[in-house]
């Protein structure tokens, strides 16, 4: 896995960095003015590697660092995590198409730390997970809620039966008493009528009685039915009680005791756990399952889901790939004058410059073993050869000369010390030098300068050596303080060597340790004033060093305005010339992005002023071009097209002049939400056109255009990340050009026709 | 067809103010005033979109949802709002929000659904200088979207955290939004997405604030919840729009209980037949 940025929060004088992106080449450099911070971005990475950090990295407001991580990683890298099925498959998908794993480490009040997998989209995938587990719960808990209040219902209604028979009982009974004595009144009556009267009301009373009787056989049957009902839910409805209470308990401690133990002696973690699967359970129950087999499935889901959970369990196994961390202050172990060999093959590290040593025999691949070899003069011409191969080596990254052209080398030699040394005569040794054509001189003899890079040299050579399979993050503090300019620029040349199975940050002051063609590869890292009383270190990425102060990128203008005569500019045909150094820096680096299938070749004027006198030279070069202004606003110079179309003196036809109406500068092209992300690289509101907020705002073009440029050319940005507007608006422009200058190309052909 | 129902409800303000403010609860009352002259006039709502029932509900006199139709090179252009807080700072926000959408509409920066709301967020963003960081205020508005097309008929829908609702052969289509408003928000800003649909002559179109689906009430006091929301929907699509409304706002009252409203709601519903040529 790579280091491809980070995000430290809290860790010194830094509050919150944002999230920042490392150099997709594996060399990031970290500018800014002492006590700017620098040092504490490595030591917070360095923490972040390590685990462990000491009570004077806290801030006086004691929030606790955290510094998150996000690493680039290979396909089956990811897959060896992915593969053991903890994470949600959303989670793995993203991560999967993304390639990118973020690790967040976070330090509590015990300055003890928690690793976890973090990073926006994988966090929003197990926030909605979250949410989605926590609205199922609830739909369950909801459905055991009806439960219960239908168990209530039903208990009162049984009651209103159980009073409603009572009172039909009552009502029978006193029907039937009345019927007794109607039956008896009647029996006594001598008059036929009276007689009939009162049969007649007791046949009623009887009717009576039967539908009461009817009445009664209906509620009891119904009253059988609901205690039947509570009788068979009573173990659900007991198990939705219990679940709902757990619920209810749970909401009453959350805001207390979210991270304490709970009045019960439990956490409200584990109640949360106990409560997922109880709800599981209830939810089995309600669908018919019994008991037994409902808690069985309940305790695999909840188990699946906890298994899912654990983005701490997740970043752990992911933490075991990442690349392993260095931290170097200085390269204090300096190649001696000679070592005994006695010390090597003992490992004695008390040895003057025995890690320097160890070093260089790393870089010559050479094992004590190799000392072992009886035969003096094979041993001999072997260090001969590998004397010669290590010059070369080393002469490749130190370019200076003694003198005219006099370069110096590294030779060691195998000698036995002699009568000189009674203690250890005739004992081996290893003796070094460093040689130019006139002296022969031992390391302690040379500069200190020559010293510290030689030690430089060999220690990141032997590391990237030693760890030629594990991948190494670098991280270095103002590499070579005390070289030469152009010594500087050789500590550049290593890092360019040992990129490849290295990575390196390095804090610097120095502008010879930059590549102005590499801007991407710069960090500016500034105090920024907070309140009349604090301040906190803010970091920039490579897009957002326009907005640093001028101090910050000092290193960087000393290195600004050279190497220009690199590029190449004028073609046969197929030339555009664009009104400014910016538009050139745009237009080329969008065109090349659009992957059109022509070719353009675009010349950078001096303004519009400049145009004319480009233009000349070019016609009388003969070769083929167009002209491409911006004019959206007629803000130019006034005339610009006729004074244009005068430089040429009739010569220039006018399809040779592209005016492009609806924008006032290539700023414009972009959408303003690709120029806040890919130009600007800030979040703020734009309401008028790009080019009018960059004026605004007096922002520096010159630099905003060169970001871009160097930016994409680490393939960093393709044509598919910008959004469709501005997709449209590239599209139309180099249509409009290739058009253009297919139409310059057969009026060229044409005049070239007219003077045969 | 309906008039909006916009009698505001006091309860709340007039519990929370003493005597002595009786002034500042004056001022509330004609801020409302303001705020409705600032919503669309109902003679073009008629107009643009025959149809339709607009059930809006402020929580206070005046509200943080609103409502807006344009016209817009043919198209009809509507958006349903939801700002942050509501009261007095929903309804500031509000005001933006109207005018920002008027201006955008006025200067005829763009026909597309979804680049009309990225312009409002710059807009927004811009207004209340927002650049994402920490100690800045938050607010902004969640938005439903969408561009008619009634030659075409064709919809475009962009939503910033508010869906919409197509109801089509007894049938509910959902149109997701994106998640993140219209304002700043914790990640960076990216397009919104823009969704088109044809329609249909018999569609319904809902377009709402959550202030309906989270309100409290019912026999366990929770909240009404969208699959409750979307299940009413269905039930009632097929009732005329006026009645719908009312349905829709006899349930929510029943539902609330003597609970109190704690956000403000907001609902539109067209019928697309006399739209749509």
């Amino acid at each position: 896995m790579r280091l491809s940025g980070f995000h430290i929060k809290n860790f010194r004088s830094i509050v919150n960095t944002g999230c920042d992106c490392l150099s997709p080449d594996n060399i990031t450099a970290l500018i800014g003015q002492n006590e700017s911070g620098k040092t504490s971005v490595l030591e917070a990475l360095y923490s972040f590697s390590r685990g462990s950090i000491c009570e004077d990295v806290l801030r006086s407001d004691m929030s606790f660092p955290e510094v998150s991580c996000t690493f680039t990683a290979e396909p089956d890298e990811i897959e060896s995590v992915l593969q053991k099925g903890m994470l949600l498959e959303e989670a793995a998908h993203i991560m999967r198409k993304t390639g990118k794993v973020t690790l967040t480490r976070k330090w509590d009040y015990n300055i003890q730390s928690n690793l976890f997998l973090s990073g926006n989209e994988v966090t929003a995938v197990y926030d909605d997970f979250y949410s989605e587990v926590k609205e199922k719960q609830e739909n369950i808990l909801e459905k055991g809620g009806e439960l219960i209040e239908k168990e209530e219902e039903t208990i009162k209604l049984i009651n209103d039966l159980e009073k409603s028979l009572e009172e039909l009982k009552k009502k029978r009974n006193a029907l039937s008493g009345k019927l007794s004595k109607t039956i008896k009144l009647s029996k006594k009556r001598k008059q036929r009528n009276n007689r009939e009267k009162l049969t007649a009301s007791a046949e009623a009373i009887n009717n009576d009685i039967r539908n009461l009787e009817e009445l009664k056989e209906q509620y009891s049957s119904m009253l059988d039915e609901k205690k039947r009902f509570i009788v068979d839910n009573e173990m659900l409805n007991g198990y939705a009680k219990q679940t709902l209470q757990l619920a209810e308990k749970i909401e009453q401690n959350s805001p207390y005791y979210t991270d304490n133990e709970s009045k019960t002696g439990l956490s409200t973690e584990i109640l949360k756990k106990q409560l997922l699967y109880k709800t599981f359970v209830l939810e089995k129950f309600l669908k018919g399952q019994d008991l037994f087999s409902a808690e069985k499935e309940a305790a695999e889901e909840s188990e699946a889901i906890e298994k899912y959970t654990t983005r701490e369990h997740a970043g752990k196994e992911f933490f075991n790939l990442i690349p392993g961390f260095e931290f170097f202050e200085d390269f204090s172990s300096l190649l001696p004058n000679r070592i005994d060999l006695d010390d090597i093959f003992t490992n004695n590290l008390k040895a003057e410059g025995f890690k320097a040593v160890k070093n260089f025999l790393m870089v010559a691949g050479l094992e004590p073993g190799f000392f072992m070899q009886s035969n003096n003069r094979i041993l001999k011409q072997k260090i001969e050869n590998l004397n010669g191969e290590i010059t070369v080596d080393f002469q490749e990254y130190w370019s200076q000369n003694v003198g005219k052209a006099n370069k110096i080398k590294i030779n060691f030699e195998l000698e036995h010390y002699d009568y000189s040394h009674p203690e250890k005569k005739g004992k081996p040794y290893l003796e070094f030098w460093i040689k130019d054509e006139h002296e022969r001189l031992y390391p302690k003899q040379r500069s200190r300068g020559v010293r510290w890079f030689l030690s430089f040299y060999l220690e990141l050579k032997a590391n990237a050596r030693h760890n030629e399979k594990i991948k190494q993050v670098l991280l270095i503090d103002e590499p070579g303080l005390s070289l030469h300019a152009r010594a500087q620029e050789d500590v550049l040349k290593v890092f360019e060597d040992i990129k490849e199975s290295m990575q390196i940050v390095y804090t610097t002051h120095s502008p010879n340790l930059l590549d102005m063609n590499k801007l991407y590869r710069l960090m500016a890292v500034q105090r920024e004033q907070k309140s009349n009383y604090t301040s906190e270190t803010v970091v920039y990425s490579a897009q957002k060093l326009h907005t640093t102060t001028n101090d910050t990128l000092s290193p960087l203008y000393s290195l600004m305005g050279t190497r220009l005569w690199e590029q190449p500019f004028v073609q046969k045909k197929n030339n555009v010339i664009v009104q400014d150094i910016c538009s050139y820096h745009y237009l080329s680096t969008l065109y090349r992005l659009a992957g059109r299938k022509g070719e353009i070749f675009f010349i950078p004027a001096t303004g519009i002023s400049g145009i004319a006198p480009v233009a000349n030279i070019l016609l009388g070069w003969g070769v083929e071009f167009v002209i491409l202004i911006f004019n959206g606003s007629n803000k130019t110079e006034g005339g610009t097209e006729s004074k244009l179309v005068h430089f040429a003196d009739g010569k220039c036809n006018s399809g040779s002049l592209v005016t492009v109406k609806k924008f006032n500068s290539p700023e414009d092209l972009f959408s303003t939400l690709d120029f806040k992300k890919f130009i600007l690289n800030k979040r703020t509101g734009i309401t008028g056109t790009n080019s009018t907020y960059v004026e605004e705002n007096n922002m520096s073009r010159e630099l905003l255009s060169a970001s871009f440029s160097s930016y994409v050319k680490e393939s960093r940005i393709t044509l598919d990340d910008f959004d469709e507007e501005t997709i449209e608006n590239i599209t139309r422009l180099f249509e409009l050009m290739e058009n253009s200058l297919a139409a310059a190309a057969q009026n060229n052909g044409n005049m070239v026709q007219e003077r045969g | 067809m309906s008039a909006p129902d916009r009698k505001p409800n006091n309860v709340s303000l007039k519990r929370n103010l003493s005597p002595g403010g009786r002034e500042v609860r004056e001022s509330l009352r004609y801020a409302g005033l303001i705020q409705q002259a600032l919503l669309p006039d109902k003679k073009l709502f008629e107009m643009l979109v025959p149809d339709h029932f607009i059930l809006f509900m402020p929580r206070e006199s005046i509200s943080g949802d609103f409502y807006w139709i344009a016209r817009n090179n043919g198209n009809i252009c509507l958006a349903v709002a939801d700002c942050t807080g509501h009261g007095i700072p929903g309804a500031l926000m509000s005001f933006l929000g109207i005018t920002f959408l008027n201006d955008i509409i006025r200067n005829g920066h763009t026909n597309k659904a979804n680049r009309i709301l990225n312009i409002l967020r710059e807009k927004v963003m811009n207004a209340l200088q927002q650049t994402g960081k920490n100690e800045e205020p938050r607010d902004g508005m969640d938005m439903s979207l969408c561009l008619i097309d009634p030659a075409e008929r064709k919809l475009q829908f962009s939503g910033a955290n508010n869906p919409a609702y197509i109801i089509r052969n007894n049938e509910l289509i959902e149109v997701k939004p994106d998640k993140m408003p219209v304002g700043i928000s914790a990640t960076e800003e990216r397009s919104f997405a823009n969704r088109e649909i044809d329609l249909e002559k018999d569609d319904r179109l809902y377009l709402f604030t959550d202030g309906y689906t989270d309100q409290f009430g019912g026999p366990r006091n929770k909240k009404f919840k969208y699959r409750a929301f979307r299940k009413l929907l269905l039930d009632i699509h097929t009732e005329k729009m006026e009645k719908q409304r009312l349905i829709l706002e006899q349930t929510i009252r029943e539902w609330m209980g003597k609970e109190e409203q704690i956000d403000d709601i907001l609902i539109t519903g067209i019928h697309m037949k006399p739209v749509l040529k």
